[in-house]
């Protein structure tokens, strides 16, 4: 695999490393590529008409394809692989974050001061966050090992290049070049002096923005310790002002409309029915009069086929994204309605089709990222 | 790498959550994970192989840091793509799905 661009806080692996890194990036594409595409005739061949010799008819929803599909031994062999596979990634970036962590932790001990860093010890990390770790990493976002813990971080940054085996880019940001440039094309006039990117993680999108905005003030919030330690000290090893602080998107300490852009990058699916009203709540709250804020996710279920509604909802139920499951079928423009927003000032959009800062298209394969607009 | 100014520490390596059971007898469930970490080793050992050749190659000797240093250039790594893919193919070759409608 083509390796994520060095910077003075990523994990370094050693020979072997690499490799196995390697292996289970190219596993998890030959899954993509051979085996998981088999589903489509296992269900046309073998399920939909054993589904239409019992019932007469065929299934109606993605619920329905769901109980026949989980028992075909092809659909189980690609899950089994998948699954697995997504444990490998973490499995073969611990050994060289465990090896090196004392380093990158004295390394984040004496990050610059372009941005900031603000924790916050007594920060009630939610249900929703702790209940499951998260795409499987092992200690989740939020888990410090020892003090000043980065690991996550470390293990986040390596982990999810793999996860998405290259698609986020050599800078581990294709998230925020999509928003970037979704913002540029749809308000080309706007010039944001201050933004917040909320559940940012280790802030590879925020990070992007703010090389892309060096006079916009940048503000980014987490959850999780380790991953803001370690985001802090990755932007300030590229060069990019980035202000961090540990608090949760459902209730901040900044002041009322003090921010122009307030957006995440794929949060809202990693919450709750309660929180997600508590987000777009806060949004508004924060947004100046004509601020944007800005929430991209993942499609929901409209529009989708029964089979591909189910296949899409895999990573619900074997990679604990147990929220997304009802975020699903949510009603966006309702949530902004009851955070303030008017409804000529709410727009659904999709960003997945911008093109990116190479001028290339997120994916080739048609795959968009809706994104909810609310203009204050 | 400098030394270690903090006391080693243990990462975790198990997820919180419950784990997806895919197969009527959970024990193959097991079973494909021995399997598939198995052919990552196999893999990894391949490709220090290749290394340890490669390097025989361009040196003549060699030593274990030598391989340690190693990474593979562009051209290198489309190789061991390319023998991954294959690789791949052939131990992880599935069963025909479209076959008889049962």
């Amino acid at each position: 695999m083509i390796p994520l661009s060095d910077h003075d806080m990523l994990a370094q692996r050693n020979h072997d490393e690499e490799s196995r890194q390697s292996f289970v990036n190219d596993f998890r594409i030959h899954l993509a590529s051979n085996v998981f595409p088999g589903n489509f005739p296992t269900y046309y061949n073998r399920v939909l008409p054993n589904f239409i010799k019992e019932k007469g008819r065929e299934p109606e929803t993605r619920h329905e394809v769901r109980k026949v599909m989980t028992h075909d031994p092809y659909y189980s062999f690609w899950s089994a692989m998948q699954r697995n596979s997504q444990e490998m990634i973490w499995d073969s970036v611990i050994d060289s974050v465990e090896r090196q962590l004392p380093e990158l932790i004295e390394k984040s001990r004496k990050a610059g001061d372009k941005g900031s860093l603000t924790l916050d010890p007594d920060l009630e990390t939610p249900k929703y966050h702790v209940a499951a770790d998260i795409h499987l990493q092992p200690g989740a976002y939020h888990s410090d090992q020892i003090e000043d813990d980065v690991a996550a971080g470390a293990m986040y940054d390596w982990g999810t290049y793999i996860y998405s085996m290259g698609g986020l880019g050599t800078g581990n940001n294709a998230l925020g070049q999509i928003t970037n440039g979704f913002f540029k094309n749809e308000y080309p006039d706007k010039k944001p002096l201050r933004i917040l990117d909320m559940g940012c993680t280790i802030g590879g999108s925020i990070t992007y923005w703010a090389q892309q905005h060096p006079d916009t003030e940048c503000y980014a919030i987490d959850v999780g310790a380790p991953v803001l330690r370690y985001g802090h000290a990755r932007a300030e090893a590229l060069g990019a002002a980035v202000h961090f602080s540990q608090q949760n998107a459902e209730h901040t300490d900044f002041e009322d409309e003090s921010f122009d852009i307030v957006m995440s990058h794929i949060l809202l699916h990693e919450t709750s029915r309660t929180a997600i009203q508590n987000v777009f709540d806060e949004s508004y709250r924060l947004l100046k009069p004509g601020g944007i804020m800005m929430h991209m996710d993942l499609p929901q279920a409209h529009g989708q086929q029964p089979l591909e509604g189910f296949l899409f909802e895999w990573e619900i139920y074997n990679n604990n994204e147990h929220f997304f499951a009802q975020l699903r079928d949510m009603d966006m423009a309702e949530l902004c309605r009851k955070a303030g927003f008017k409804d000529e000032n709410i727009h659904p959009k999709s960003a997945g089709s911008f093109w990116m800062d190479d001028q290339t298209p997120y994916a080739d394969d048609g795959f968009e990222f809706p994104i909810t607009i609310g203009i204050k | 790498m400098t030394q270690n100014a903090e006391p080693k520490v243990t990462l975790p390596r198990d997820a919180k959550g419950k784990r997806s059971v895919f197969f009527d007898d959970p024990a193959i469930d097991q079973i494909m994970t021995f399997i598939l970490e198995l052919s990552a080793e196999v893999s990894v050992v391949y490709d220090r192989m290749d290394t340890v050749e490669r390097l025989l190659d361009e040196k003549g000797t060699i030593s274990r840091d030598d391989i340690e240093a190693y990474r593979p250039n562009e051209d290198v790594e489309a190789a061991r793509n390319g023998r991954r893919e294959a690789y791949l193919k052939r131990v992880f070759r599935m069963h025909p799905e479209s076959g008889p409608k049962d």
